[in-house]
């Protein structure tokens, strides 16, 4: 089966990639070293190749590669439980940080290690027999995961252009922030991974914000909360790349499943069912769980469905589900959403029968919708009431930005936004 | 671990003792003994003390050197430092000479202080050239006297021009007249003040005033010292620097750059206030403590701020704050910023957030602390008093003189003067900005005078002005019908609506208005837009 190499790049990308990581260990019986804790078919060993290479016969290692321009985060995970998991000469960590700017990421600071950063993955590609393609997690409102992931994106796209290249964007809000100029740098990264992208799957902080407390108690939710959000959903959507026997088990299917024009390949992600902070176990009720993975409040991004349309959507299941009972069930979804007319009502349909760790069923929908504008659309106003006031460009301009580029890449997006709409 | 590495010049006489103190607070921080920067036994400093200390030696006999260069125009006071900590500083920093600046900007920037510019600026590459990175250069200096304001800011300017990639901060303090020894000051701060503008990339604007009141109130030491003073602003200064010196929970560091890329939106708005919570006296501090929502809540009253304004009657352009204290606290220090964040009056023109910065390791003194550094409209204020004092001397060329033997010219000092005149219009509009986009976006208007009130001017203002003080009395009873002004109100309104920023305050310069006009004084001016803004809100 074809690799897929992981980059998981500034704070954001590499807690997002820890914590997969950690829960595809266990889905794939290895221990937090990779050693297998239980014997693996030939089967499962083809498709778990996938995204691990398998050393010394005895061991797992992930096609992952950990690049930050501020060691703290790495630094936790290497002193942590996964220490012994990692290829360590995939870790490039460097100081002395992007502070929060696109461009020291992009320009000042990303130009000093991005050759060492390709040699890195190009040695992974290496030893990959037929890499299909790039999985890349990173938010868009720092400095490092946004300019420096957007600089190793532009790369990739041009050493590697009949590869894959997918991505998780987080992108910034207000609720949950870092940083005064997380619009900017949000808007510097789209326009690069509209560019240079196949598939971005856009993961909004202030959605997961508020599906991350609904399900709290007591207190509200942090990071943390928000990053488990995210790697249950990358664990689902890669579920039926590492499991054998099962639809959908290349990159290349799923984009052309979902990208019906090329440009508009940002795509919004659901999971459910969502446990609450001290459940532990799930009752079965597939029923329910289709029509959670397909409403609205599921959905990790603000995406305005009263107003869009589905361009396409793809819903992968993981668990025991006949597929008498999942069409039985789609039927009903199907006819409930509302499709551009332009395309035929299909929705893809993949089923893995293993679960994530904890649960017994669970669904996922991976939907091109032309609500998604709704966020793009929030940053735009956040960006132009700043720009308008020339609030913090000359960090920008004092670091090899120009305002025409700003301005380039606002339009470029707002362009992004407005084709969003016409397709509706 | 490895982090940007940090210099602090200390300059002139405050500087000087303020610098000392700070390096000594360092020191117990880390766990290096301040007499001659040894490290107990075979253990290294606590913390990224490789941020603000270099190392000399390898292994037991290594030490510690702090990252400092102390610069005076008199030797005592320098003296006083090597005698009282003969192996901490390297001795190569000590830079004095003998002569004195006699309190006056011209003679530090221009006479005297030149002659030493030389060797400073070869002590400050040596020590540039030592830093792995160098991440920011921080200056301590008080902008009344002579040497301090006039070397510390020809020391900026040379930094400016030959690294201007290297973030440089100014933690100046700023005079006062009820905590004054110069008659002077005013003259120096304003000339200061010009360079702070121009060659920095931030500022932290202390005040004698305020430290003079939370040394009483706070710290409840009825004749404060100048050490007292001292102490209370290397308080904070350690707090500022903190996530600079320890890691937080998933940074190494947040470094300067990092800080002031939050905190400065537009070049020129950069004078930042800072405060500090809890402040007991410093006996008691390490015992009494304050929870996590009263430490938030302090953190932005104007009894809490280390220069005399209350920047709840300003805007708040940006914010960072510093948490230092138990992990456990972190998601109520949180939620109590969220909270206290939807009462303060934000400008529109930045929606974002607060930088946060959190650092797990207590201060000396005290087990759990904030900081709050501010780019708040209100430090005009401060620039405002400053410049009142300024006009009442130079309208009668007072002491003038001295300045013009040394070295600098009639028109010189107006640029200066009108240059902060600008600064504080530019502040003054960028707060008017934002609530005109409140209004404009929501029609549910604040009460429109909100900043007025602050810049309103006590009653002695210069002659020239003097037709100033009674608009806003005029303002407050608030006539239906608009004031005819001598300026015509739509080109002042469109003015400001325009051009918010800097840009504008570059043209004042080309286009030099008389400081004493009151059409162009910019008091005055605000006050103007204070009514316009009365009576727009009536209407």
């Amino acid at each position: 089966m074809r690799e897929i190499l992981s980059i998981h790049v500034g704070q954001c990308g590499n807690q997002i990639g820890e914590m997969f990581w950690e829960l595809i260990l266990r889905e794939h019986g290895l221990n937090k070293s990779g050693e297998p804790t239980k014997a693996i078919n030939p089967a499962e060993e083809k498709a778990m190749n996938v995204f691990f290479e398998k050393v010394n016969d005895s061991k797992y290692v992930p096609r992952a590669v950990m690049v930050d321009l501020e060691p703290g985060v790495i630094s936790r995970i290497e002193d942590g439980d996964l220490n012994e998991l990692f290829d360590h000469s995939n870790i490039i960590k460097k100081i002395p940080g992007a502070a929060n700017n696109w461009a020291r990421g992009f320009k000042v600071e990303g130009k000093k290690v991005i050759d060492q950063i390709m040699n890195v993955i190009d040695s992974n590609v290496e030893t990959c027999e037929s890499l299909q393609g790039f999985l890349i997690t990173h938010s868009i409102g720092g400095g490092s995961g946004s300019g420096l992931g957007a600089l190793i994106i532009e790369h990739l796209r041009k050493m590697y252009p009949d590869k894959k290249i997918f991505t998780f964007s987080v992108a910034p809000s207000p609720l949950i922030s870092d940083s005064a100029i997380e619009p900017y740098n949000a808007i510097l990264t789209l326009n690069k991974l509209k560019d240079n992208a196949d598939a971005v799957i856009l993961l909004d902080n202030d959605t997961l914000f508020r599906i991350a407390s609904s399900k709290l108690q007591d207190r509200s939710a942090n990071y943390m909360d928000l990053n488990k959000i995210i790697s249950l959903a990358m664990s689902s959507v890669t579920a039926s790349l590492r499991f054998p026997g099962t639809l959908n088990t290349d990159l290349g299917e799923l984009l052309v499943n979902l990208v019906p024009f090329p440009g508009n390949h940002f795509l919004a992600v659901s999971f459910a069912p969502l446990l609450g902070e001290g459940e532990s176990t799930q009752k079965p009720d597939f029923k329910k769980v289709v029509q959670q993975t397909f409403a609205h409040e599921t959905f990790c991004a603000d995406i305005d469905f009263e107003n869009g349309v589905f361009l396409s959507v793809c819903a992968l299941f993981r668990g025991k589900a006949t597929a008498k009972e999942v069409e039985e069930n789609m039927v009903e979804i199907r006819q409930s959403l509302a499709f551009a007319s332009y395309v035929p009502t299909g929705v893809k349909i993949g089923v893995t029968s293993i679960a994530p760790d904890g649960y017994q069923i669970t669904g996922l929908a991976l939907a091109n919708h032309t609500g998604i504008c709704r966020v793009l659309d929030r940053l735009l106003t956040q960006f132009d009431i700043m720009f308008e006031n020339k609030a913090f460009t000359h960090w920008y301009e004092t670091n090899e930005v120009s305002l025409e580029e700003l301005q380039t890449a606002r339009d470029s997006i707002a362009e992004l936004s407005e084709s969003y709409k016409q397709s509706a | 671990m490895k982090v940007n590495n940090n210099i602090i010049i200390s300059v002139g006489q405050a500087g000087v003792q303020i610098g000392d103190m700070f390096w000594k607070t360092l020191c117990g921080e880390h766990g290096i003994d301040p007499t001659d920067g040894r490290c107990e036994g075979e253990s290294k400093p606590k913390g990224n003390w490789n941020g603000f200390f270099s190392q000399l030696g390898e292994g037991s006999d290594s030490s510690y050197i702090p990252r400092a260069i102390f610069v005076d125009l008199e030797p005592s006071v320098i003296d006083a430092v090597k005698g009282s900590s003969p192996g901490l500083y390297n001795p190569a920093n000590y830079i004095s000479s003998v002569e004195g600046s006699s309190s006056n900007f011209a003679v530090a920037n221009q006479g005297k202080g030149a002659e030493l510019l030389d060797d400073i600026m070869s002590r400050v590459d040596a020590e540039i050239e030592k830093c792995d990175l160098p991440g920011g250069i921080i200056m301590i200096h008080s902008l009344g006297g002579g040497t301090g304001s006039g070397l510390g800011c020809l020391i900026l300017s040379e930094i400016k021009a030959r690294h201007p990639e290297i973030p440089l901060l100014s933690a100046a303090i700023m005079p006062s007249a009820q905590v004054s020894s110069v008659v002077t000051e005013p003259y120096n701060a304003v000339f200061a003040l010009e360079t702070l503008k121009n060659s920095c990339d931030a500022c932290l604007v202390f005040d004698n005033e305020a430290l003079f009141k939370l040394t009483q109130e706070a710290w409840l030491i009825d004749n404060p010292t100048l050490e007292d003073l001292n102490r209370l602003v290397c308080e904070v200064l350690s707090e500022v620097t903190a996530t600079m010196r320890y890691s937080g929970y998933l940074t190494v560091e947040i470094s300067l750059r990092e800080l002031l890329t939050n905190l400065v939106p537009q070049p020129d708005l950069h004078f930042l206030i800072v405060s500090t919570a809890p402040l007991y006296p410093p006996d008691d501090s390490k015992f009494a403590e304050q929870s996590v929502d009263e430490m938030t809540q302090a953190l932005f009253s104007k009894d809490y701020v280390f220069a005399k304004c209350n920047p709840l009657d300003g805007f708040f352009l940006s914010t960072a704050v510093i948490y230092r204290g138990k992990v456990a606290d972190k998601p109520k220090a949180d939620s109590a910023l969220a909270k206290v964040r939807e009462q303060l009056p934000l400008t529109n023109w930045i929606p974002t957030a607060f930088k946060i910065g959190y650092v797990n390791e207590p201060s000396l003194t005290r087990n759990k602390s904030m900081v709050m550094i501010a780019n708040n409209t209100s430090v005009a204020t401060v620039l405002e008093r400053i410049c009142e004092k300024f006009d009442q001397l130079w309208t009668r060329k007072a002491f003038a003189n001295w300045y013009l033997d040394g070295g600098m010219t009639e028109e010189e000092i107006e640029n200066s003067r009108n240059f902060v005149g600008s600064l504080i219009e530019a502040y003054v509009s960028s707060g008017e900005s934002g609530k005109k986009s409140i209004e404009a976006s929501s029609r549910i208007s604040r009460p429109a005078p909100r900043t007025r009130p602050a810049a309103t001017p006590p009653k002695e203002t210069p002659p020239a002005t003097e037709a100033s003080p009674e608009a806003p009395v005029e303002a407050e009873s608030s006539s239906p019908e608009p004031e005819p002004e001598p300026e015509p109100e739509p080109e002042s309104e469109s003015q400001v609506s325009e051009e918010p920023e800097s840009s504008q305050a570059e043209d004042d310069l080309t286009n030099l208005p008389d400081p004493m006009e009151p059409d162009h004084n910019p008091i005055a001016k605000a006050m103007q837009e204070g009514i316009e803004n009365a009576s727009d809100s009536k209407d």
